[in-house]
């Protein structure tokens, strides 16, 4: 009766910005990020590899409530780098790593059909 | 921070299983592989019924809800479109496929109603038939003994019905995710796991009895240790791989203490067991719908996408 709908866990309702970012008024080079209709799949994913980053003093994610699609990520930054810059060159990584990834699993299949025949 | 890019490797693969290892990654990326994979690969399944008959002994919903959960070949599901992504107005051929099912029964003899009565109508996505039950299978070498019958796959049943009784209905399949609905997800299992490094310390073995090698070796229950009667001595097999971190092996060490030198603590410390940092093996098991390396290359092309989507957003806004 009162459940949402399951496809605004994914669907960006119209005029919603997926991206949106709020500088910390009190803390220098503190940002807090809102990344809407994403979940831990991508908060954990982005604050792992930010916390990789030697420029990053602090990074955290939290989804503030279940009912809510949308996940807050918070970076601070020694005053060298920005919070975006931050989380542009996590972004940029990861979607490196992800497609030399995807090419390696894409040749050790071929390499598989190849040997083995068409298994499927 | 080009070099310290993750590497994949695949261990074994075959239609409905497949088990890489996955590393240099970070457990974040082992957990988004695998919350993707269950949540987030398109797959096709039965989301609107139509029901003209039905005087089965389920309501029409139970049906319904049986309908949705079987899996149907879904291969092709990159030539569909979502249903609200598409231009139609409704539904069209290229958001959806019908699938009809009408079935009396006639006899005196109770008949099952299977997913394989349903006629698709189109031949693109079609519910699954399993080809290992079709295939003739042996089993132990080449003994003729062993060689199990083939039997057809009859399908999933949906409903058993008695004579008079009638089923007709109209089913419309769609594209989907897991996150919407579980029916939609693409695998029945996907884990992914730390790989153990077992290392036996042999001065300390050595001081055992031969007796008491024996016993360590066999406490583990996922048999990783082996104890050679020749060499005597006890060794790691397969570099340890089916250690369940389990512990049981430093539990005995604890108890061999307790008998040989009361109060100390030495034989606890007989094998040292870590897991390997930054590696991880993900399996996973397909429900039939998808090709199990199928699903881990869409896996992969959406976390991908994911990504590529705020990034975009990132360019385009600001800067």
């Amino acid at each position: 009766m009162n459940e949402p709908e399951r496809y605004e866990l994914f669907v960006l309702p119209e005029g919603v910005e997926k991206l949106s970012l709020e500088k910390d008024t009190k803390v220098p080079n503190a940002a807090t990020f809102t990344i809407q209709c994403e979940d831990h799949t991508l908060g954990n994913l982005l604050r792992m590899n930010l916390l990789e980053n030697d420029k990053v003093l602090f990074a955290g994610y939290k989804i503030p409530h279940p009912l809510e699609n949308y996940l807050l990520l918070r970076i601070q930054t020694v005053p060298e780098s920005t919070p975006s810059a931050a989380l542009q060159q996590a972004l940029s990584d990861l979607v490196q790593s992800v497609a030399v990834l995807e090419e390696t699993f894409k040749e050790q299949m071929s390499g598989i059909k190849s040997r083995e025949g068409t298994y499927l | 921070m080009a070099s310290n890019h993750p590497t994949i490797e695949i261990v074994e693969v075959d239609k409905d299983h497949i088990k890489f290892s996955l590393s240099n990654a970070d457990s974040s990326l082992a957990n988004a592989l695998r919350r993707v994979i269950i949540s987030e690969v398109p797959t096709m399944a039965i989301d609107l019924v139509e029901i003209h008959a039905n005087s089965s002994v389920l309501h029409d919903e139970f049906v319904a809800h049986r309908l949705g959960l079987i899996p149907l070949d879904s291969t092709n599901v990159g030539q569909f479109n979502y249903t609200r992504e598409c231009s139609c107005n409704r539904r069209c051929a290229l958001c959806s496929v019908e699938l009809r099912l009408d079935f009396k029964c006639e006899g005196e003899q109770t008949v099952n109603v299977t997913s394989s009565m349903l006629y698709s109508e189109d031949d693109r996505v079609v519910p699954v038939v399993s080809q290992d039950m079709a295939r003739p299978t042996r089993q132990n070498g080449d003994d003729d003994d062993d060689v199990v019958p083939e039997v057809e796959d009859t399908g999933v049943l949906i409903v058993k019905l008695q004579e008079g009784q009638k089923l007709s209905l109209r089913a419309i399949a769609k594209k989907g995710v897991g996150k919407e609905h579980a029916k939609w997800s693409p695998v029945s299992c996907v884990e992914f796991q730390e790989v153990p490094e077992v290392v036996i310390n042999q001065d300390l073995m050595a001081e055992l009895e031969e007796a008491d090698k024996e016993e360590w070796a066999a406490s583990c229950p996922s048999k990783v240790f082996r104890y050679d009667p020749v060499s005597r001595q006890v060794e790691v097999v397969e570099n340890g791989r089916a250690c369940t971190f389990c512990r049981e092996c430093t539990l005995k060490g604890e108890l061999l203490d307790t008998r040989i030198n009361p109060g100390e603590d030495r034989f606890a410390k007989l094998v040292r067991i870590t897991s390997k940092p930054k590696e991880y093996i993900i399996t996973v098991e397909s429900c039939g719908t998808l090709p199990a390396a199928d699903i881990v290359q869409s896996a992969l092309a959406v976390i991908k996408e994911k990504l590529s989507n705020v990034q975009a957003e990132m360019n385009g806004a600001w800067q």
